[in-house]
């Protein structure tokens, strides 16, 4: 097979993936105990609201018949409306969608930046002082909730040395980038922590495999073994745990952009959740599920770059 | 003429929780040129201790305490690790190894393991490196080599890999090959026919080989000289034809009656009883396992002393093997 093949397989392996998404998204609005139109609209809701608001979300009608035009609406682009905003969901999404997937993307950049010379660093002198300043400031890191390091960083580098902006998103790209910088620094450093413990095992690991010695033994030096093929070897699991954590990511967006004001879904998704917006739950969890798969393909399709024995066999 | 490889008294050691173990501990060799030589011994005898000091590719654990390594006149232990690197490993020196399905990178196609190779010690291109490549692989007979040269070692067999490392240690023009049990992880009929083809392959090139196996089978059908270790010590070494048909050394002996192939035997298989792990402190080290030992073995460190030109033993008591060689009663407990 050859990796084109290998990748379109992977694609349609995941329709029948995303139609499973697509009904728990849709069912979301019926899995709470109740009345959705009461639920949304509160217990002192007048009957005639409600039945507006029944009308406007078509509760009246039979699942499949809901979940159809759940379907055919979303087809044509449509994920409804937002009962707060009033606005369309689509259009909310994609204006606040830009700023956390830069500061996804940025605490990635963080991550890679970080983490990989460290954990080479780290393997390169296991068992001494640079060994142990990587293991014992990833495990620092992982002790501490980012809700709490956001609050701490805010603190120290924003409130009292005034380096970085307290909060918001700024306007034009060099403000955006200095406005993101704290915040997707603490987003990111869970995952540098992460990645760096899994690479530096990993590495030390692959270290003492036959064609690691082979290599030694043909006269390639330290720095081609290392970064040629001690580094590949070991990125496969490296991968698999940062893929996993895509999701996790997501979730701590929502605590960062909260905590730095920051304008995007994560903090949308909370505004909604406390002003029981189902509609735009709905929406935003979609694009979050939509994101997860996606990432996931990307994930098989790196593998397949990095390892061939995934798709020649 | 002048030794290829010349070791004198190696003393390799391991040192790790506070212990030393000595790997090897009094190896003497020579290779000369084109000359295929056998280093024989059990599991843990030290054998591959040996290539790697050789090769200076130790674990971190482990150094060279003591001894000389001489190398076409250069003493290998007073080189830079960049000289190292450059003109001896794959180049002067190369390695073919046990087990060659984990040997080879398994992310590389096996043609760009073996142009990395090429190109890091000949100033060569891409693609002079692949042109050569596909005529080594046709050398060491792989079929249809311009194919193979894309495949991945998962997708070849162990004994086409094993073809393949054979290529990457030629690749270079090397002096001396070491061939570290490349046969054992094989199956007898391939392991037979690499055999062969290898047997063909270093008379036409005309390069020395260090063979290291527990098979003496394959000592004696491909090496002119032979190297009997124990527990890190050189115990007997001479030609294969001296050594096999008269070994001096009751270890040797051993060896030889414990294999159906040599000696028929009536009755029961002769084994050596024991194990390599009882060492005594001073003396021969196989005291505790001889037939023929006794407390004058134990009273001082026994040196490797030359029977005749072509002969050499570790042993104070060489009377006695032959002896011992002669009778019917070998002396070792038989089993099964």
């Amino acid at each position: 097979m050859s990796l084109e093949r290998y990748a379109l397989r992977r694609f349609l392996e995941m329709i029948p993936v995303l139609f499973i998404v697509l009904f728990i998204v849709f069912l979301m609005l019926h899995f709470i105990p109740g009345d959705p139109a009461k639920n949304i609209l509160g217990i002192m809701a007048t009957p005639e609201r409600l039945e507006q608001l029944r009308k406007s979300l078509g509760l009246n009608e039979p699942l499949h018949k809901q979940f159809y035009v759940f379907l055919t609406q979303l087809a044509r682009g449509s994920l409804g409306t937002s009962i707060r905003y009033k606005a369309p969901i689509t259009e909310l999404i994609f204006s606040r969608l830009r700023v956390t997937l830069s500061l996804v993307f940025m605490s990635a950049v963080f991550c890679v930046i970080i983490s990989l010379p460290l954990s080479l660093w780290a393997t390169k002198h296991r068992g001494k002082f640079p060994d142990y300043v990587a293991r014992i400031s990833s495990l620092f890191v992982f002790s501490m909730p980012e809700f709490w390091t956001g609050l701490l960083f805010l603190n120290i580098f924003a409130l009292r040395l005034g380096w970085f902006p307290t909060r918001g998103w700024g306007s034009g790209l060099l403000d955006n980038i200095y406005h993101l910088f704290l915040p997707s620094f603490i987003l990111g450093l869970f995952l540098t922590a992460l990645v760096t413990r899994t690479l530096r095992s990993d590495m030390i690991e692959v270290l003492q495999k036959e064609y690691i010695r082979t290599a030694r033994t043909y006269g390639f030096s330290d720095r081609t073994i290392y970064l040629k093929y001690v580094l590949k070897n070991a990125l496969l699991p490296t991968i698999t745990v940062l893929g996993l954590n895509l999701g996790w990511l997501l979730g701590s967006s929502v605590v960062i952009e909260t905590v730095f004001s920051l304008p995007g879904i994560g903090a949308m998704l909370l505004d909604a959740v406390i002003v029981r917006d189902y509609p735009l739950i709905q929406g935003i969890s979609l694009v979050f599920a939509l994101a997860i798969m996606l990432n996931n393909y990307i994930v098989d399709i790196i593998y397949g770059l990095i390892d061939p024995r995934i798709y020649r066999s | 003429m002048m030794n290829l490889l010349e070791i004198k008294d190696l003393h390799t050691y391991f040192e790790g929780n506070g212990a030393i173990v000595k790997a090897v501990d009094g190896a003497d060799l020579s290779i000369r040129e084109r000359e295929v030589v056998g280093l024989v011994g059990e599991s843990g005898s030290g054998k591959t201790t040996i290539a790697n000091s050789l090769l200076r590719i130790l674990p971190e654990t482990g150094r060279i305490v003591s001894g000389g390594i001489i190398f076409k006149g250069i003493n290998i232990r007073e080189l830079s690790e960049k000289e190292m690197q450059f003109k001896i490993r794959g180049n002067e020196i190369s390695m073919i190894f046990q087990d060659p399905m984990v040997s080879l990178n398994p992310l590389f196609t096996v043609g760009e393991q073996i142009t990395s190779v090429l190109k890091l010690h000949q100033d060569i291109g891409q693609k002079e490196a692949k042109t050569k490549a596909i005529d080594l692989f046709r050398k060491v007979r792989i079929s249809d080599p311009e194919k193979r040269f894309d495949n991945y070692p998962h997708e070849l067999s162990g004994g086409m890999i094993q073809r393949v490392t054979i290529a990457m240690a030629m690749s270079c023009e090397p002096s001396l090959i070491i061939a570290d049990e490349p046969t054992t992880a094989l199956d007898v009929t391939i392991a037979n026919q690499i055999l062969n083809e290898f047997e063909e392959l270093i008379g036409e090139i005309g390069v020395s080989v260090l063979w290291i196996t527990h098979d003496l089978g394959v000592i004696k059908r491909i090496c002119d000289y032979v190297n009997v270790m124990y527990a890190g010590t050189l115990m007997e070494q001479g030609t294969v034809k001296t050594v096999f048909e008269n070994p001096l050394h009751s270890y040797t002996f051993g060896l030889l009656r414990s294999n159906v192939i040599y000696y028929e035997p009536k009755g029961k298989i002769p084994t050596i009883m024991g194990e390599l792990s009882e060492i005594p402190h001073q003396g021969c080290k196989f005291y505790p396992r001889c037939p023929i030992g006794d407390e004058g073995c134990l009273q001082e460190s026994i040196e490797l002393r030359k029977i005749d030109e072509n002969h050499s033993i570790r042993c104070i008591k060489p009377e006695d093997a032959k002896r011992l060689s002669r009778s019917k009663n070998h002396g070792f407990q038989g089993v099964c």
